[in-house]
């Protein structure tokens, strides 16, 4: 028995060995591997960088303000679609659009919205409300709050999923006792749905946090080198300069951040919510 | 049944099932970076007659210059070598010979019809020997809306000043830059800062050199004047920002002229751009060809060569794409629509450069890619920027990375 266990898990064992920790390994060793022996060197050449700060400050920055929107947009998407029977499905399907659109299409989309050319300058100016067309990606901050909100566009019905199956699972009898107690609804919603929903908002965080990280086509289809994450740096550190240890170097940065935001999480969160 | 008996089925099926090698055509793969109007005319019109005529396959795949070398290299070390033959950005030519991945050709190999421009024809010799053939030359040239520079009657800038007073003229007027500079950083900004430089008097390579000093000079001078775009602006969204009016005037490769044409906007018009301090001048990219270490079909490889450089095919990439050719007698029928730009085209290879090629290039892509960001985006001092960059461009030179 013991034996076939052991035997179904070698396909799995043996995909997560061929195709993440072999590339992992590399990727480190790359990172590592100087002309004569093991080296930093690679880590103090792009932690000296400036525009290699920048990627890291615009990557955390991106995360931080694109999942704030996505877990506000998306547990208020799933608060009403919990309550709602009619048309729920319709709805629902119309909310889940965004995410079957490729992210490259989803980029084209944004970028003719937000373009000095684009419909919300177009929008504005026909308003009154700008007189001058406004480069939605030329300053940092707004950059940053622009590829932001079109991630959240893209992938916050991935967070309304994970939520309202969070919220369907939550037993009614309990927010019939708390009704019956006199509970008002921000009480039954602090009281019994937050604590329950827990899980789910661990894994919403933990599954959209991860990509946040690794934010890639988004923001170099939007903006373009002008607003450097970590993932388009080593990508750029790679293609265009030939480097291939720096852009290791970068990724396995990359890499240790997302450990730690997850780590830290979990800490605060307590790592038996997504072991449930 | 007897064992004997068993092997000699065996080999008869074997031998049923195996294709005739002889039968078996040839797939030769031929790799370069074009643009999807410029890939159609390739594959519909360019490689068939030469499919028919050699008996083959050409397999022709889209791979940017910037990762020609890490592909090949990959192939290498895989010990399976599967591109016969590619086109390669005349300035990405040292990493290939540095990294020993590019076939040095005979005087037989690389004999070359005459009628091929004798300064193109120079070109592809690296270390004293010849890698690389001629294939397509190419040149930016400028495009200007002519509707709105009529509109403020502007005559297209000439010389640096007239481009600094329609710069103001537009931004005055609009309150918004409407010149684009290719800012987005790597290749594309670095190519026209080259162009630049040298119509300056100045040397790319050295950020000391006075004509150097005076590009970025003028650079922070326009900064204000260039249109928002300018910042995500490189050779394919420059010709979006033309085609939206974002942008009214900038410099780019001729792919564009096509794009533009198909998209119905007709008031763009082209001319060969406008002189420095110095001189007028202008980049002579495009593409060159060359064989792998270890290409399978090395010989099908150079026939298509010499068909690629055949004044037939020269003639079709002329007439439909309006590509400069590399060939003296290659003047066939030039659609009217294409007249003007094929004569901007011919007017800015007058006044050609070639970009020095350096084992440097991708060092010296980064640090003058970084000199433009911060004097242009950042509004940074250029005397409190270039002297630390003219210090790493030294010492990159002198380490030869």
């Amino acid at each position: 028995m013991k034996r076939r266990s052991l035997l179904g898990l070698a396909p799995i064992t043996l995909y997560l060995g061929a195709l993440t920790l072999v590339p992992l390994l590399s990727t480190l060793w790359l990172s590592l591997a100087g002309p004569g022996g093991l080296t930093l060197e690679y880590y103090r050449e792009i932690v000296g960088r400036y525009q290699f700060g920048e990627a890291v400050g615009n990557t955390l920055g991106i995360t931080a303000l694109g999942l704030s929107l996505e877990l506000v947009l998306g547990l208020a998407a799933a608060l009403a679609l919990a309550g709602t029977r009619r048309g729920r499905a319709a709805a629902q399907i119309c909310l889940l659009i965004p995410l079957g659109v490729p992210t490259i299409v989803a980029a084209a989309v944004m970028r003719s919205v937000f373009s000095t050319v684009g419909y919300l300058n177009e929008i504005l100016l026909r308003l009154g409300l700008i007189r001058l067309p406004v480069d939605w990606v030329g300053e940092r901050a707004l950059a940053i709050a622009t590829v932001a909100l079109a991630d959240a566009w893209k992938v916050t019905p991935l967070m309304l999923l994970i939520l309202l199956a969070g919220l369907e699972a939550i037993p009614g009898e309990l927010y019939e006792a708390a009704r019956t107690d006199g509970a008002s609804r921000w009480r039954q919603f602090r009281a019994v749905t937050l604590p329950l929903l827990k899980p789910a908002l661990t894994m919403a965080l933990i599954v959209r946090g991860v990509d946040a990280f690794r934010i890639f086509a988004l923001p170099l289809a939007l903006v373009g080198r002008d607003l450097p994450v970590l993932s388009t740096y080593a990508y750029l550190e790679y293609i265009e300069y030939g480097s291939p240890h720096t852009s290791a170097a970068s990724s396995v940065i990359l890499l240790l951040m997302i450990l730690l935001a997850v780590g830290s999480y979990l800490r605060l969160a307590g790592p038996e919510e997504v072991l449930r | 049944m007897r064992p004997g008996l068993r092997g000699a089925i065996l080999t008869v099926l074997v031998g049923l099932a195996a294709p005739d090698p002889a039968a078996q055509a040839a797939t030769l793969i031929l790799t370069m970076r074009l643009a999807d109007a410029e890939w159609q005319v390739i594959r519909q019109d360019v490689l068939p007659p030469f499919e028919q005529e050699c008996g083959c396959r050409v397999r022709a795949i889209d791979v940017p210059p910037e990762s020609l070398t890490q592909r090949l290299k990959a192939m290498r070390a895989a010990g399976r070598m599967e591109i016969d033959l590619f086109a390669q950005d005349n300035m990405r030519l040292q990493e290939l010979v540095d990294a020993g991945l590019v076939q040095t050709l005979s005087p037989a190999e690389a004999k070359m019809d005459p009628a091929i421009l004798p300064a193109l024809a120079a070109e592809g010799v690296l270390d004293g020997r010849r890698y690389f053939l001629p294939f397509r030359p190419n040149v930016q040239i400028t495009y200007f809306n002519a509707k709105k520079f009529d509109a403020d009657g502007l005559a297209p800038p000439r010389t640096w000043d007239a481009l600094l007073a329609v710069g103001r003229t537009f931004k005055a007027k609009e309150g918004i830059g409407r010149v684009l500079f290719q800012g987005v950083g790597g290749a594309p900004t670095v190519t026209q800062l080259y162009e630049w430089i040298a119509s300056a008097g100045g040397d790319p390579f050295d950020f000391a050199d006075p004509g150097t000093v005076a590009t970025f000079r003028f650079l922070h001078t326009l900064a204000p004047l260039l249109s928002p775009d300018s910042r995500r602006a490189k050779w394919d969204t420059t010709n979006d920002a033309l085609a939206q009016e974002s942008a009214y005037i900038a410099q780019n490769w001729p792919f564009g002229v096509r794009l533009l044409h198909d998209y119905g906007k007709t008031g763009i018009r082209t001319y060969s751009g406008w002189a420095g301090p110095a001189r007028e001048a202008h980049v002579i990219g495009g593409d060159v060809l060359g064989i792998p270490v270890g290409a399978p079909h090395k010989d099908l490889a150079l026939r298509l060569i010499g068909y690629l450089q055949s004044r037939a095919v020269q003639e079709v990439l002329a007439a439909r794409l309006g590509w400069p050719t590399i060939r003296a007698n290659a003047t066939g029928a030039v659609a009217a629509w294409l007249k003007p730009s094929v004569e901007a085209v011919q007017e800015a290879m007058r006044h050609g450069i070639f970009r020095k090629n350096v084992p440097y290039w991708a060092g010296y892509e980064r640090i003058a890619s970084e000199a433009v960001e911060r004097i242009l985006w950042r509004a940074q001092g250029v005397s409190e920027v270039l002297p630390p960059l003219a210090a790493r461009l030294d010492a990159l030179r002198r380490g030869g990375r």
